[in-house]
């Protein structure tokens, strides 16, 4: 039971918008990988260094580059001969090489159609290399979803073979998952543990959701993506057993000890109620800002798309009791807005809902959190 | 005017009657004794030689008669709370004036038996309620099992095990799960014929004879062992309860203390036959459930859209959300079957949604498939399609239409690709020409299964290699969302995002498509959405 589209549904998404877009249309999100850095400066890997040497990254990034999928293939399948796993493979060459392409789109040096190509090689590669696992015992049934809205699904693949390989029966949902769709399944089947995959962590809430809904049908969840944040620091105040930053982390977490006493049941409460009211009131907050900044007709969407998603950042933000998110979504948004006057559009964007919601404590601090940061650089 | 002011001191009200001070002394519920200021006892009580028979003036308190009193006396403590002779006793220490001090003893006997009594009674009621709980949570046969056998332990076992029959018809032999406490997990297996012979009362169980559980010791378990933890030695007692349920025994639970550990007493048998009894119900509701969603699975799986089948000179992608959404079935379908130069493909629009409509997508998808045999011409084949669907009973009391494009791709003569569309009153499908443009390609035509005299159309349209063909349900266009809720995503944004992903292969077009719209709706209800991309495969 996947996704009823009938292709396999691990496209990366094909509409990274460049400066050659159609007046108006909708910018849609990266894909996180170059934002909130899952390897940047600073962080500890929890499983180590990767175990492909950063020169054949190089290499398999120069076919990618290329959309050379025989070479990209015969370096991940030479990989394979030397005696490399399939996790290694997919893990250190695969995903490392898919957060480069991130970074790529991000910083502009790639076009959305050489980001297409080279996420359409790596599934090859993808394909290939799965081909190599052997049937191993049944550890155990495991079901992969990604957070209802998200639609990148070529890490969440990854993280099905790399846990398939590793002895368990994966199920995988494929990308936006609806909460209702999910609870059905888990009754259905009743798996050991989901694994949540959430990449942006404006998400959080529903991300949240999701987590609670599995636990209320009594499965734990193991997250996964830089969506849970540093060190994925809020999975488990939306109720998650524990999370990972890779594909084998997931092996490791569930592994171990996944009694699903603890984790499922009543999920922790938020700290604050006040992401209710605020996202309740989001649709209110886009056509207030609309009509205060009076975007160029073309932008309008644009416009109403960025506040509706830094709506969702502020009520993630005071869900999981952290203005650092709002901060962090705040900086990002106004380096992708690279307009120009992307700062100030996001300043007059902060102003507005500020006011709005004065009545709401922690949406005021934490909107003024963002506004100081925002003026000042990093 | 303040109480203590107006009272005399207490001393001066005082009578100097030792007599009377007795009796007031003796007639005290509380046991009293005096020491002088080296410890020796100079005063009891009758309470007090009562409770504390051995003390009599003049005795030592800190010597030994009442241990628990003269290590209170040696360590300074100024209270105690001990056994003694049977009774429960609390004592507090109060210095007097003229040196030594007085004891206070109370008997918290009965105090303390309500008080165990209460929290014990809280305790079970936790209990019940934690796997009230927890049992509710799932509505899936193994889980429910996996939380049968965790909640017990190590409450009211060391180790919990259930016996119980597969639903699975044919399966006969019993399978066993168990959870021993500082386990990681329950694990489980098949268990062998002679288990159930060699545990008594676990045929009787198992049968759901409703057996007063009792506890016995282990003389005749010797089968158990098979399936306790290797470590686990030789059980204590055992419990074994029936888990009944309105539909027949679920399941026989059995409860495993470790030797050493008390028995089982009779309020925890209650508990355990109540734990059981829900339990079994839990079980029998995701059986229940579980018919259920097998049922509903398999009518699920033949109204779902189809796997699209390879087809020469073509790439094809479908897209399809229904309305509701743990179903996933609705009135929107599309279907693609190969023919000998290529590929006939159809996507149409039941009206209605949900179960209802699926039920007369698949009449509709069935007839397809069987009409397509004898007639290939799109044209031709919408004709005949709306004579059956019109002929099947109840169609007219239904008023059930359906809107439909048929189209069928030939290798054209240019390297790309000839597409023939029949119409039956659908939204005109656009094509994305190499240049980027969007063009609409006008069908027109009736809806379909609604007159018997309704007159169809069918245009010709070539794709150059790389082309794409779009056919899409009123569902895309009309999903309403956007900032105020009530916008339509409308044809305008739908041009907008082909455009923006023009020269992609049709998965990524649709996906991308079905990403839009779902942002549009911002989680707002919908109609069924469906999508076909059609595109003329490049010779490279």
């Amino acid at each position: 039971m996947t996704r009823p589209t009938p292709d396999e549904p691990t496209r990366e998404e094909p509409g990274r918008a460049t400066g050659e877009e159609p007046a108006g249309t909708r910018r849609p999100p990266p894909e996180d990988p170059g934002r909130v850095t899952p390897d940047g400066p600073g962080r500890v890997t929890p499983d180590g260094p990767g175990r492909v040497a950063p020169g054949v990254v190089q290499a398999y990034l120069g076919c990618l580059d290329r959309a050379d999928l025989v070479g990209a293939t015969r370096l991940a399948t030479g990989l394979l001969d030397a005696g490399a796993s399939v996790a290694d493979v997919l893990v250190d060459l695969v995903a490392v090489a898919q957060r480069e392409v991130g970074l790529r789109w991000l910083s502009g040096r790639w076009s959305i159609a050489q980001e297409h190509a080279a996420t359409h090689v790596s599934e090859q590669v993808v394909e290939v290399v799965v081909a190599h696992t052997a049937p191993t015992d049944d550890r155990g049934h495991v079901v992969l979803a990604c957070v209802e809205g998200e639609w990148h699904a070529l890490a969440a693949r990854i993280v099905m073979e790399v846990v398939r390989a590793a002895g368990w029966r994966v199920t995988f949902l494929g990308a936006s998952v609806p909460v209702r769709q999910l609870v059905s399944y888990l009754h259905q089947t009743g798996p050991d543990a989901v694994l949540l995959s959430c990449v942006q962590p404006s998400r959080l809430v529903r991300a949240g959701r999701m987590v609670e809904a599995c636990r209320a049908a009594g499965v734990p969840v193991v997250a996964g993506g830089p969506g849970f944040g540093p060190e994925g620091r809020w999975a488990t105040t939306v109720g998650a057993a524990g999370w990972g930053a890779t594909a084998r982390d997931a092996v490791r977490l569930l592994s171990g000890p996944l009694l699903a006493a603890p984790h499922t049941g009543a999920a922790p409460t938020a700290g604050s109620d006040e992401y209710v009211p605020v996202l309740r009131r989001r649709r209110e907050l886009v056509q207030l800002v609309l009509r205060e900044v009076t975007p160029v007709a073309e932008r309008a969407e644009e416009v109403a798309g960025v506040v509706a998603q830094l709506v969702d950042a502020l009520a993630a933000a005071i869900r999981i009791g952290d203005p650092q998110l709002l901060v962090e979504f705040v900086r990002w948004q106004a380096g992708v807005l690279d307009t120009g006057d992307g700062a100030r559009l996001l300043d007059d964007v902060l102003r507005v809902c500020a006011t709005a919601l004065t009545e709401h404590p922690r949406s005021a601090d934490h909107l003024h959190r963002a506004r100081t940061a925002l003026a000042t650089p990093p | 005017m303040s109480h203590a002011s107006a009272r005399p001191p207490a001393d001066q009200s005082l009578p100097a009657d030792p007599q009377l001070a007795r009796e007031l002394l003796d007639g005290l519920a509380e046991a009293v004794v005096t020491t002088d200021p080296a410890g020796r006892v100079t005063l009891v009580n009758a309470m007090a030689g009562r409770l504390l028979p051995e003390l009599a003036p003049g005795v030592d308190l800190a010597a030994h008669p009442v241990p628990a009193l003269a290590r209170a006396v040696t360590e300074g403590t100024g209270t105690f709370d001990a056994e003694h002779h049977g009774r429960r006793l609390r004592g507090v220490c109060r210095p007097l004036a003229a040196g030594g001090c007085a004891w206070y003893v109370r008997d918290v006997t009965d105090e303390q038996a309500r008080t165990d009594a209460l929290l014990a009674e809280r305790s079970r009621t936790a209990f019940l309620a934690r796997a009230g709980s927890r049992l509710g949570l799932s509505l899936h046969r193994e889980q429910t099992l996996r939380a049968t056998v965790t909640l017990p332990v190590p409450y009211l076992a060391d180790v919990a095990l259930v016996v119980h029959r597969s639903p699975q018809p044919g399966e006969d032999l019993p399978h066993w799960l168990r959870y021993a406490d500082g386990e990681p997990g329950p694990v489980g297996g098949v268990a062998s014929r002679q288990l159930a012979g060699a545990v008594p009362g676990l045929v009787e169980a198992l049968d759901g004879e409703s057996t007063d559980p009792s506890p016995w010791l282990d003389a005749e378990l010797a089968d158990l062992t098979a399936v306790l933890p290797e470590t686990f030695g030789r059980p204590g007692t055992v419990l074994i309860s029936p888990m009944l349920s309105a539909g027949g025994p679920a399941g026989a639970l059995i409860l495993v203390r470790r030797a050493g550990r008390a028995g089982f007493d009779p309020r925890d048998i209650e508990l355990t036959r109540e734990f059981a009894a829900r339990a079994g119900s839990a079980v029998a509701a995701a059986d229940l459930y579980g018919e259920q969603a097998h049922l509903a699975r398999v009518l699920q799986h033949s109204l779902l859209p189809p796997q699209l089948p390879p087809v020469p000179g073509v790439t094809l992608a479908g897209g399809y959300r229904s309305a509701g959404d743990s179903l996933r079935i609705g009135g929107d379908f599309y279907e693609v079957f190969p023919t000998a130069t290529g590929a006939l493909f159809a996507l149409g629009d039941v009206c209605g949604k949900g179960v209802g409509a699926a039920v007369l997508t698949g009449r509709v998808r069935q007839s397809l498939q069987t009409l397509r045999l004898v007639e290939q011409r799109p044209h031709e084949l919408v004709q005949l399609l709306n004579r059956a669907l019109f002929d099947s009973p109840d169609a007219a009391r239904r008023s059930q239409f359906t809107t439909l494009l048929l189209g069928t791709t030939e290798p054209g003569s240019d390297g790309g690709v000839r597409v023939r569309i029949a119409g039956g009153g659908h939204p005109s499908p656009l094509v994305v020409r190499a240049d980027g443009s969007i063009v609409e390609v006008r069908v027109g035509g009736m809806p379909i299964g609604a007159f018997a005299t309704a007159t169809f159309a069918e245009v010709e349209v070539r794709l150059a290699p790389g082309e794409l063909l779009l056919a899409y349900t009123d569902g895309v266009t009309e999903a309403r969302g956007g900032s105020a809720a009530v916008e339509m995503f409308g044809e305008h944004r739908l041009r907008q995002a082909l455009a923006s992903v023009a020269g992609l292969p049709p998965s990524a077009v649709i996906d991308w498509l079905l990403q839009l719209v779902d942002e549009w709706l911002d989680g707002e209800s919908h109609d069924d959405i469906a999508m076909l991309a059609v595109c003329a495969a490049d010779p490279a």
